[in-house]
């Protein structure tokens, strides 16, 4: 559970970018930087899985003489937010259980 | 550094990944530098802000890696090599045997693992245990000496996002299953002796279940836990010391030359079939106390706000019987005399004990 969510919370912080609007690598490492440092080699596996898994699609624009990637998010990539969401609501309850508990 | 030269170097350090991947990957470096630059920074400081090619490899291998194993499943745990790791997420299991008669005594503290004895099939002494970075377990033996034990919560610093998250998973994981390190289902500590294990073992859990099953130790087993329940079944030993707060301790076909101490606060005591050659002392506050088929010299049974109840071997008139509850039913005299010593009270609860040959 543990390593999967240190993997699990970049991505849903990506896709919570996402679904403000599109964006492209480098704004995305931008803007991740509010609430995590992220390299781009942890960000590129990030990327390609979110799409393997049908969370975004990518397509290309034309930009400065070079091709720009651009990420979009899909519905999907949008209910993984959600159930993100409502889990964590769980997830907070038990937390404030527990300190609660111990203090 | 150009960028030129730095997607030369990295199309180099990818040489494991297939064509088009490496070629995707490339792609995504350039425009990442592209997109620098035309922010307002130079080339080189575009590429120095790059990781190197070698960290980024190694960086994209563990995460290849990560994903084919997860695709695996969870691999078997490999035994009978005098050492191996098994390496399973964050989580590896370790096999160590040691010949038994190297051994004089054998230690474990484990916080949230669980711990098995039993006896092993030959002349060795066998600990198969789970670490992982963020709850470590070192095994040492020096002059004898075994010890399984752990740095504990406090040694981890530099919490960052991810630690707290984690450190809040391992509470959540704690307050759903009673454990607060096992992130990892399943995970445990194994300890077998062979039959006849001369040295004494001492087994300490903070939250973790510790069981005894078919072990036959010739010194004492000390067994003690915060929450976590302690079984003892089909067993021998000098005698079993076994104590812990909140949770039961439970005996059964247990035979010893000299005593059997049971302790608990909040939970329940019960001794079945078993023959000691020494004392039983059961002492619980909060639960009941039951005895099954015990046969012993001398029997202290005590609690405060719970019952006791069984059967005891042999008639009434072996033993001294010394009885009380203030509030319940009492089948037992008080202040008889025989060769035997029975001492059973209670607070709150009934006393029902019968004799049978």
């Amino acid at each position: 559970m543990d390593a999967q969510l240190k993997r699990g919370l970049p991505e849903i912080c990506i896709l919570a970018l996402l679904s403000k609007g599109d964006s492209y690598g480098y704004q995305l490492i931008k803007d991740i930087s509010q609430v995590m440092e992220i390299s781009e080699s942890t960000l590129y596996p990030i990327l390609r899985r979110l799409e393997a898994s049908g969370c975004l699609t990518i397509y290309s624009v034309e930009h400065g003489g070079r091709l720009r990637k651009y990420y979009s998010i899909t519905d999907d990539g949008r209910k993984r937010i959600e159930s993100f969401i409502s889990e964590w609501a769980d997830v907070i309850k038990v937390y404030e259980f527990i300190r609660g508990a111990s203090i | 550094m150009t960028k030129e030269r730095f997607l030369g170097n990295l199309e180099y350090a990818l040489h494991f990944m297939p064509d088009a991947e490496r070629e995707a990957t490339l792609n995504f470096y350039s425009e990442m530098i592209d997109d620098r630059m035309e922010d307002g920074l130079t080339e080189e400081e575009a590429v120095d802000q790059m990781e190197k090619p070698e960290e980024i490899e190694q960086r994209l291998r563990r995460t290849q890696e990560a994903q084919s194993d997860e695709a695996d499943g969870s691999r078997e745990n490999k035994n009978g090599a005098d050492e191996n790791v098994d390496k399973n997420d964050d989580w590896e299991t370790r096999s160590v045997t040691y010949p038994a008669a190297s051994i004089s005594d054998i230690s474990i503290r484990s916080d949230n693992l669980p711990v098995h004895l039993y006896r092993s099939e030959d002349d060795t002494v066998r600990m198969t245990y789970f670490t992982c970075a963020e709850d470590p377990y070192t095994l040492t033996l020096e002059n004898g000496h075994m010890l399984l034990t752990h740095p504990g919560f406090s040694a981890r610093s530099g919490r960052d996002l991810f630690e707290s998250i984690s450190d809040l998973m391992n509470n959540l994981s704690q307050a759903f299953s009673g454990t607060r390190y096992s992130i990892k289902a399943g995970a445990y500590i194994d300890l077998s002796v062979p039959a006849g294990f001369g040295g004494a073992v001492f087994i300490a859990t903070s939250n973790a279940r510790v069981r005894v099953e078919h072990a036959s130790c010739h010194a004492g087993v000390t067994v003690r836990s915060s929450n976590g329940r302690i079984t003892v079944d089909d067993s021998d030993a000098d005698f079993f010391d076994l104590q812990t707060f909140n949770a039961r301790v439970s005996v059964n076909d247990v035979k010893t030359r000299a005593n059997v101490l049971m302790r608990s606060t909040n939970g329940r005591l019960e001794i079945k079939d078993s023959v000691l050659f020494g004392m039983l002392d059961a002492a619980t506050s909060n639960g009941t106390i039951s005895v099954d088929g015990v046969s012993a010299d001398d029997i202290r049974l005590k609690t405060s706000n719970g019952s006791i109840i069984g059967t005891l071997k042999g008639s009434m008139s072996d033993y001294a019987i010394e009885s009380h509850t203030s509030n319940g039913h009492n089948s037992l005299p008080d202040g008889t005399q025989g060769r035997k010593h029975l001492s059973a009270k209670t607070s709150n609860g009934s006393i029902r004990i019968r004799f049978a040959e």
